[in-house]
């Protein structure tokens, strides 16, 4: 596991990328996002949802 | 100017006496030396992030601060998995591969202060619940957590 802690302001072309307009705001794997300061497990859910290749349609 | 009161910095010192366990190295990475500014370079924020970690580093024999250029070191920035600066990895016992970019002014001075004791622990502040389910997942993560100083 990587974690980047990214001061927002200071790299607006990241915070731009992931559409970061309140803090904090977690991105996972550039696809799943948690905002705000959450539970634990909500964390977990959306590191699971990452992980899972989505459903073919 | 420091950027700790006196009295802040008492409080930093105490709590890193009492709670750090193994010793931490605060490798900071800046776009070139100490001192010298690129073009187009923030300079301001690589000092004032560079002032930060060495009043940090000042406060306990276990902390450490080295510095490197991720011009003239890319290959150790690579290694590290450092792409853009100011960035800074915090390394205990063990690397847990935590990267703050950017400068920990204001609140997140906390978030820095706080992810340096528990690299120091080695002991992850989560439910043996969480532990289970991430040792079970099936690939790498890469968390971005955005925040700001305010």
């Amino acid at each position: 596991m990587r974690t980047d802690i990214v001061e927002a302001s200071e790299f607006p072309d990241l915070a731009r990328r992931f559409s970061v307009y309140a803090v904090p705001k977690t991105v996972i794997n550039d696809t799943q996002e948690v905002v705000g300061a959450v539970p634990e497990s909500n964390f977990v859910e959306a590191i699971t949802a990452a992980l899972t290749p989505p459903e073919p349609s | 100017m420091a950027f700790l009161t006196d009295q802040d910095a008492e409080f930093v010192r105490r709590r890193l006496a009492q709670e750090m366990v193994a010793d931490v190295r605060l490798v900071f990475f800046a776009p070139s030396a100490a001192g010298l500014a690129l073009p187009g370079e923030d300079f301001e924020i690589v000092e004032y992030t560079r002032q930060i970690l060495k009043e940090l580093a000042a406060l306990s024999e276990r902390l450490t601060l080295e510095e490197h250029s991720i011009i003239s070191e890319p290959d150790l920035a690579r290694q590290m998995k450092i792409d853009r600066v100011p960035a800074t990895a915090v390394i205990g016992a063990e690397d847990h591969g935590v990267r703050y970019y950017g400068m920990p002014g204001g609140y997140e001075f906390v978030t820095l202060l706080e992810l340096v004791l528990d690299v120091s622990k080695n002991t992850p502040p989560l439910a043996p619940a969480t532990l289970e389910a991430l040792a079970a997942l099936p690939g790498d993560v890469h968390l971005q957590v955005f925040v700001t100083p305010t």
